[in-house]
C-alpha cells in the first residue's frame, strides 16, 4: 500500500535519490545501477527494495535478470502533494497581491 | 505579477521568485505586519491564521498559527536572534 510518508523516507537518502534520477533515464538492471555508485551489488539491492516497498520502482522478470523502472502511480502521487503545496503557495501570493493592491489604494486615499 | 518559480538551493533551501505590484517597502511591510500577514499567509483553501505575532527585532518573540476547524499547525521559531 502506497504512503506518502514511505516515499519520501525513502526519498531521505541521497543514494536512493540517486537511484531514482537515473530510473527517470529509463529502466536499468541492479548491476547497471550499481556501477555509477560505487556499491556492491547487496548494497544496492538494499535500496532497491526500500524504494520497491516505498512504491515508487517495480520490477519486472527478463531471464535470471530483474530490470526496475520508476512506478508512475508512486511518483505521480509524491507529485500530486507537491503541486499541493505549490498551489497553496501561488494562492498565498494572489491573496498579497489584493492586500498590496489595498495598501496601494490607502495611499492614494491620503494623499488626496 | 510574473509566475512564481521555485529553485532549490543546496540541500535545505528553497528559492521562491515572483513580482509584485506594487513598491518593495509595502511588500516589506506585508511579511511584517502581523495584521496583514494574517491576510494573506494562509496556505491551501479553508485555513486561516488564529495567531500571528511577529516583533520584528532582535530578542522579538515570532509565533505562527494556522487552522482549518480540525487541525492546528504551528511555525514556533524560537524568536528572533
Amino acid at each position: 500500500m502506497y504512503s506518502l510518508n514511505a516515499a519520501f523516507a525513502a526519498l531521505a537518502d541521497p543514494t536512493r535519490r540517486a537511484i531514482v534520477a537515473r530510473l527517470a533515464k529509463g529502466e536499468a538492471t541492479v548491476m547497471q545501477l550499481a556501477k555509477p555508485f560505487a556499491m556492491t551489488q547487496p548494497a544496492i539491492s538494499q535500496h532497491l527494495k526500500v524504494l520497491e516497498d516505498a512504491g515508487l520502482i517495480v520490477s519486472r522478470i527478463e531471464g535470471t535478470k530483474r530490470p526496475r523502472r520508476l512506478a508512475k502511480s508512486g511518483i505521480e502521487a509524491l507529485d500530486q502533494w507537491l503541486a499541493m503545496l505549490r498551489k497553496a503557495l501561488e494562492k498565498n501570493y494572489e491573496r498579497l497581491d489584493e492586500v498590496l493592491a489595498a495598501m496601494g489604494s490607502d495611499r492614494k486615499g491620503e494623499r488626496r | 505579477m510574473s509566475k512564481l518559480t521555485l529553485k532549490t538551493e543546496g540541500d535545505k533551501h528553497v528559492i521562491v521568485t515572483r513580482r509584485f505590484a506594487a513598491p518593495p517597502e509595502a511588500v516589506y511591510r506585508a511579511h511584517l505586519d502581523p495584521d496583514l500577514v494574517q491576510k494573506w499567509m494562509l496556505g491551501p483553501e479553508g485555513w486561516s491564521m488564529p495567531v500571528c505575532i511577529n516583533e520584528a527585532r532582535p530578542g522579538g518573540k515570532i509565533r505562527y498559527e494556522w487552522s482549518n476547524g480540525k487541525g492546528r499547525g504551528v511555525l514556533p521559531y524560537r524568536g528572533i536572534p
